[in-house]
């Protein structure tokens, strides 16, 4: 890690306060381009140390400014002020509302030559209608990670199908009342519309210039109807997933597996480092019958580079956005540092990715499962109001836990209110027939 | 600019006119930057709205809507669970917080009182501590599993508490307000009794006064102007409960983004990228903690006459 030294930083600091003014002022920064990147990573100044050693021409300075959940606010501000960052890291949820609201550049044809090289699940993410807004950082292949120590100990076969992996919650609860096989969070909206993808519901989906919202439809309801069985049977646990109480059940063995996504095992790492080699990591259960039976896993999470609509250096901009998301060496840094699963599929050859992460060393085929999960994994597109939607599964959900309510009628009430809203914003928006 | 020499040769005359201005400048500034301008500006942001103009990804686009966001603020029961949420929040909180508080005054403003400061600080300090940090600490000790209250319950063999349920979850959150309400409280009580001529005690005693006769009779019709104050900050603070309930939201089923009222109004802004709406909700909400102050300085006016009130 190359720490800058205190001068350094300290025009760090400067250009990142008043990136602005030394922008407006040529004079200042003759034949050097400064551009402003926001990211939440936690190593990502390393990969930037990377970009600025190879371009001496093109200064990037990194900025904490915004975490993942608060950056389209943050965006929208600076936007509103006229100075937000050249380049920004943003979740895939989170790229529509700052695409409808005019905060990022279209960079179609600096990214038509990547085409054949992304993922198509990625591609689709930040594409809309044909035109590309940003840049697939990673994807989010979904594994259920469980403790085989605790499952081989109570004596239950890890599950294949929903069915038995119902069967295998109700099993544990039976041989010890201390433990559960995983937990359903109330808060946890995008975990839901993961399981729902892969029965085939796209809660978006635009044709031309009409959105259809898909979020109840009855295979969609089976999923909700699946989990309510399990948390009014007390098969599964009630606690919300990254809570204290949740952090300290993964470190005691009370919670035994996971629902999640290829980024995991450095997360339970941290929550649970003594656990080091007794979790295994297996493709989602699949239903069994039916509509989806195809598809291994849904859409969680991952992000992608954008350009701003604002940056003075457009070209500068997005060949920075384009190095950090594809380069080999930015990808190679990215993996080692915030294990992420690269959209790229060459990127995908590099080889830390050819063995077993370090947290989980027997599960040799790790990243190779990562890349047929991928290629099974439905397309979806997230919506211009997803915050909303999940705001609203959000309070539903807790509504129907608390009062013991259908789960399935949750799902109306999230399909109702994300296409109302989108109907008085003023978009041209139907509901799928059902 | 006047410069203060030549306030030295006019010391004799008439005041300076801009003597007054230069007095109330920095505070008229201040509050014209910080408080009317951001007032004034949402009041402009809650008469417009969003529309989307164009296709699929079509931009949106700021236009004049009039009252319309009013009436959609006005007519959404979400609101308006919300603000009923809110007062019985306050009904559990604020007399509970005023009666410790005012107790806590009383006992350190007795004569021969032991450990004084040291009792004072103590129940003082948990003002100290921000909001967001108190409600994570006892967010911690709430969560099953993790906390300590529970533990304890279960190794005396008694039923163990379940802070999170949609009833228990406002005395949890009132229980986090109380513990860092009662000591700002109490020093504002406690200094309005130290301003208490000590010759009203003396003659007290003289005519036979025992502690409690001098608390009951002298020092509480004393202490009213302070109590309206500290009711009314209790009151604003009702008003504006947003942190507690935010924080914890994330650790329970309990609690809607909506609980409370500024709750919806961050919602609406920053979740729902509606500023307009939340705008219109924020102005409703900010006339009905006008409207409520002013409420109970009218009722307590006449029995607090003078004073603070």
């Amino acid at each position: 890690m190359t720490l800058p030294t205190g001068v350094r930083a300290a025009r760090n600091l400067l250009a990142a306060s008043f990136g602005a003014v030394l922008l407006a002022t040529p004079a200042l920064s003759q034949d050097k381009v400064e551009l402003t990147y926001w990211n939440w990573a936690p190593h990502i100044d390393e990969v930037i140390a990377i970009w600025n050693e190879q371009n001496p021409d093109i200064h990037v300075t990194v900025s904490r400014a915004a975490g993942a959940n608060e950056i389209v606010q943050k965006l929208s501000a600076a936007h509103t002020a006229g100075n937000p960052p050249d380049v920004t890291n943003v979740t895939y949820g989170d790229l529509p509302a700052l695409i409808v609201n005019g905060l990022v550049a279209d960079i179609t044809p600096e990214m038509a030559p990547l085409k054949d090289q992304i993922a198509p699940v990625a591609w689709n993410l930040v594409t809309f209608d044909g035109t590309t807004w940003a840049t697939p950082q990673g994807t989010s292949p979904m594994y259920f990670f469980y403790r085989k120590d605790l499952l081989a100990e109570l004596n239950i076969e890890p599950p294949k199908t929903w069915e038995e992996f119902g069967a295998a919650a109700k099993a544990v609860r039976a041989a010890d009342p201390t433990k559960y096989l995983t937990q359903f969070s109330t808060g946890d909206a995008g975990t839901m519309a993961a399981l729902t993808h892969q029965v085939g519901a796209k809660w978006w989906s635009l044709e031309g210039d009409q959105w259809t919202v898909d979020i109840n439809g009855p295979e969609a309801k089976k999923v909700a109807s699946f989990w309510q069985d399990l948390v009014t049977s007390d098969a599964v646990s009630g606690m919300q997933a990254f809570s204290p109480e949740w952090g300290a059940a993964i470190a005691n063995g009370s919670i035994i597996g996971i629902i999640s996504a290829v980024w995991a095992p450095p997360l339970i790492q941290n929550l649970a480092p003594d656990t080091l080699g007794d979790w295994a990591a297996i493709p989602l259960p699949r239903w069994s019958e039916g509509v989806g039976a195809q598809y291994s896993g849904g859409v969680t999470g991952g992000s992608a580079t954008a350009v701003s609509a604002l940056t003075k250096h457009p070209e500068e901009a997005k060949k920075f956005a384009i190095w950090i998301t594809n380069n080999e060496e930015a990808l190679a840094a990215y993996v080692r540092l915030m294990n992420i699963w690269p959209a790229n599929l060459e990127a995908r050859k590099l080889p830390q990715l050819q063995e077993a992460p370090a947290f989980i060393p027997d599960e040799k085929n790790f990243y190779q499962l990562a890349g047929e999960i991928d290629a099974a994994t439905p397309t979806v597109s997230w919506g211009p109001n997803r915050g909303i939607a999940f705001d609203a599964y959000v309070n539903a959900m807790g509504e129907a836990v608390q009062n013991k309510s259908s789960f399935a009628d949750v799902l109306d009430v999230v399909q109702k209110v994300t296409f109302d809203d989108m109907k008085n914003q003023g978009y041209n928006v139907v509901e799928a027939a059902h | 600019m006047t410069t203060p020499k030549t306030h030295a040769k006019r010391r004799y005359r008439a005041v300076h006119p801009l003597a007054p201005w230069l007095f109330v400048g920095p505070a008229i500034i201040l509050s014209l930057t910080m408080i009317v301008a951001p007032f004034v500006y949402s009041i402009l942001q809650s008469l417009r709205g969003i529309k989307v103009a164009g296709g699929g990804l079509g931009r949106r686009e700021e236009t004049f809507v009039g009252f319309a966001n009013y009436v959609t603020a006005a007519f959404n029961p979400e609101l308006w669970a919300g603000f009923g949420r809110m007062l019985w929040l306050g009904v559990i909180t604020i007399p509970i917080t005023l009666g410790l508080a005012l107790l806590f005054a009383l006992l350190l403003d007795t004569p021969r009182v032991r450990l004084a400061r040291f009792s004072r600080i103590s129940i003082f300090l948990p003002f100290a501590v921000p909001g967001v940090i108190a409600s994570l600490m006892w967010g911690f000790m709430y969560l099953p599993g993790v906390s300590p209250f529970r533990e304890l319950a279960a190794n005396l063999g008694l039923p163990q508490p379940n802070f999170f349920t949609r009833d228990s979850v406002f005395w949890s959150i009132a229980n986090i307000n109380i513990w860092g309400g009662v000591g700002f409280n109490m020093v504002i009580l406690y200094t309005a009794l130290r301003g208490i001529g000590s010759e009203l005690y003396d003659a007290a005693r003289v005519d036979g006064c025992n502690e409690w006769q001098i608390a009951r009779d002298i020092k509480l019709p004393l202490l009213l102007p302070a109590l309206v104050l500290t009711g009314l900050f209790s009151l604003i603070g009702t008003i504006q409960t947003f942190s507690e309930p935010t924080t914890l939201a994330p650790l329970t089923d309990a609690l809607s983004s909506t609980w409370v009222p500024m709750m919806l109004v961050y919602r609406d802004t920053f979740v729902a990228q509606n500023v307009y709406g939340g705008a219109a909700s924020a102005m409703l909400i900010a006339l009905i903690t006008i409207v409520s102050s002013v409420v109970l300085f009218w009722i307590t006016r006449r029995r607090s006459a003078g004073g603070m009130a």
